[in-house]
C-alpha cells in the first residue's frame, strides 16, 4: 500500500491545477468540445478519458525529458509557459473557425457520406487527446508551480517517473470530465425544445466554435498583444 | 453533419443562448486569468546587502502576467514576513522584496535560483554575498490554506534566521 500515498498525491496535485482559476479558460473550451456529442453519454465520458490521457501523455513525457537530463527545468519551464500560450491562441481561433464550419475541412477526399461522418466523429475523439496534449503543455504559473516544483521532484524521489505524471494528468483532466458529464446531462433536458437530437447538436457543435474562438482571442490577447504592447 | 437547415425558431432561442453563454465565458476568462496584470505591482521592498552582520532576503519573483493565484501567494508572502517578523525588519535583519524576471537585469535569477515559475525564494547574505538559498516550492500547493501557508513560510524563514 505504500505506493498509494504517492499515486494519491499525485492525483490531488492535478485536481488543485485544474480547479485553480488560471486553466479557467482551457478547461471551458475543454468542457464545450466534450459535451459537443450530447445525445451519446458514453462518448462525453469517452471525450473526457481521452482528454485526461493526453494530458497524461505530455506530462510522462516531459517528466521523462527532465529525469533524464535531458532538458533543464527553468528553460523548459519559462519556455513552454511563454511560448506555448502564444501559439495556442492561433490554434483554437483556427480550431474553432473549423467547427463553426467557416473553413471547410475534407479530409477524406470524398463527398460527406455516413461513412466521412463517422470518421468525423472518430477524428472529434482523437481531437479530444490533442487537446489534452496541447492544454497541458501550455502551463500557466499554477500548474508551472506544481508540476516542476512538487510533481516532478515527487516522481524522482519515488523513482516513479510514470505513474505519478500519469496520475497527476487524470487528475488535472477529472473535474473536467466531471464537470462535462453533468453539462451533458443538464443540456440533455433541452432536447425535448428541440424535439431533434441533430438540431442541439449542430447548435452545441457552433457554440463549441464560438468558445473556442473567444478563448483563442483571449489567449492573443494576453499572451501576444498585451506583451507586445508592453514592450512598445 | 446538419449545418444547411433553414434556420428554425428553436434556433433562434438557441442563438441567444449562444451569445449570452460566450459572453458569459468571455467575461468569466476576463475574471479568472486576467486584468491584474494592469494594476501597479506593490513598491519593490528596500535592496538588500546594506546589513554587514547578515541578512535574511526574502524574495517573491514574477513575472509581468499575473494570475489571481500569483496576487494571493504574493500578499500571503509579505503579510506573513510583516507580520510575524516586524521586529526583524526594524532591526534590518529581515528584507522581503518583489523582483519582475522579465526586466533584463533580473533574468539571470532565473538560471542563478533555477526558477520555472512565480518562486518565493529564501536567502542567507553577509556583506551582500549569498552564503545560501532556499526555494519554497510548497507555497503551491499550500496557497488553498493561508494559515498552513502562513506556518511553511515562517518555519522556513526561521530556520534561516537562526543562522544570523
Amino acid at each position: 500500500m505504500e505506493w498509494l500515498l504517492p499515486l494519491t498525491s499525485a492525483l490531488w496535485l492535478g485536481i488543485l491545477t485544474s480547479i485553480s482559476p488560471c486553466p479557467l479558460a482551457s478547461n471551458i473550451a475543454a468542457i464545450s468540445y466534450m459535451t459537443r456529442e450530447v445525445d451519446r453519454p458514453h462518448r462525453v465520458f469517452l471525450s473526457g478519458v481521452l482528454y485526461s490521457l493526453g494530458r497524461s501523455i505530455s506530462y510522462v513525457c516531459l517528466g521523462a525529458l527532465i529525469a533524464e537530463s535531458l532538458l533543464s527545468i527553468p528553460e523548459v519551464a519559462f519556455f513552454l509557459q511563454s511560448r506555448m500560450n502564444q501559439m495556442l491562441g492561433p490554434i483554437l481561433i483556427l480550431a474553432g473557425v473549423i467547427l463553426l464550419g467557416w473553413i471547410k475541412v475534407n479530409l477524406t477526399g470524398i463527398t460527406p457520406s455516413e461513412r466521412s461522418a463517422s470518421r468525423l466523429r472518430s477524428l472529434g475523439s482523437l481531437g479530444s487527446l490533442l487537446l489534452g496534449v496541447l492544454f497541458a503543455l501550455s502551463f500557466c504559473p499554477v500548474s508551472a508551480g506544481l508540476f516542476f516544483g512538487s510533481l516532478i521532484p515527487l516522481s524522482i524521489q519515488q523513482n516513479a517517473p510514470f505513474s505519478l505524471p500519469l496520475a497527476y494528468g487524470v487528475g488535472t483532466g477529472l473535474p473536467v470530465m466531471v464537470f462535462a458529464l453533468a453539462m451533458a446531462c443538464g443540456v440533455r433536458g433541452l432536447n425535448k425544445i428541440f424535439q431533434h437530437t441533430s438540431r442541439l447538436e449542430a447548435w452545441l457543435r457552433k457554440l463549441t466554435g464560438w468558445i473556442f474562438l473567444l478563448v483563442g482571442f483571449y489567449f492573443v490577447y494576453f499572451h501576444i498583444a498585451v506583451p507586445l504592447l508592453r514592450r512598445g | 453533419m446538419h449545418f444547411n437547415r433553414a434556420p428554425g425558431r428553436s434556433d433562434k432561442y438557441l442563438a441567444s443562448f449562444g451569445i449570452f453563454s460566450s459572453v458569459l465565458v468571455l467575461a468569466l476568462s476576463l475574471w479568472g486569468c486576467s486584468a491584474n496584470g494592469a494594476e501597479p505591482s506593490p513598491a519593490p521592498a528596500k535592496q538588500p546587502g546594506s546589513n554587514s552582520a547578515g541578512q535574511v532576503v526574502v524574495t517573491y519573483f514574477h513575472t509581468t502576467f499575473r494570475c489571481p493565484t500569483c496576487r494571493k501567494l504574493e500578499a500571503y508572502s509579505r503579510e506573513t514576513v510583516e507580520n510575524d517578523f516586524a521586529k526583524q525588519i526594524k532591526e534590518n535583519k529581515i528584507v522581503f522584496r518583489t523582483v519582475n524576471l522579465e526586466e533584463a537585469e533580473n533574468e539571470h535569477f532565473i538560471k542563478d535560483y533555477k526558477l520555472y515559475t512565480k518562486s518565493l525564494i529564501v536567502s542567507l547574505q553577509e556583506n551582500g554575498k549569498e552564503i545560501r538559498w532556499k526555494n519554497l516550492p510548497d507555497i503551491w500547493r499550500l496557497v488553498h490554506s493561508r494559515e498552513k501557508f502562513e506556518e511553511y513560510v515562517q518555519s522556513e524563514i526561521e530556520a534561516y534566521l537562526k543562522d544570523l
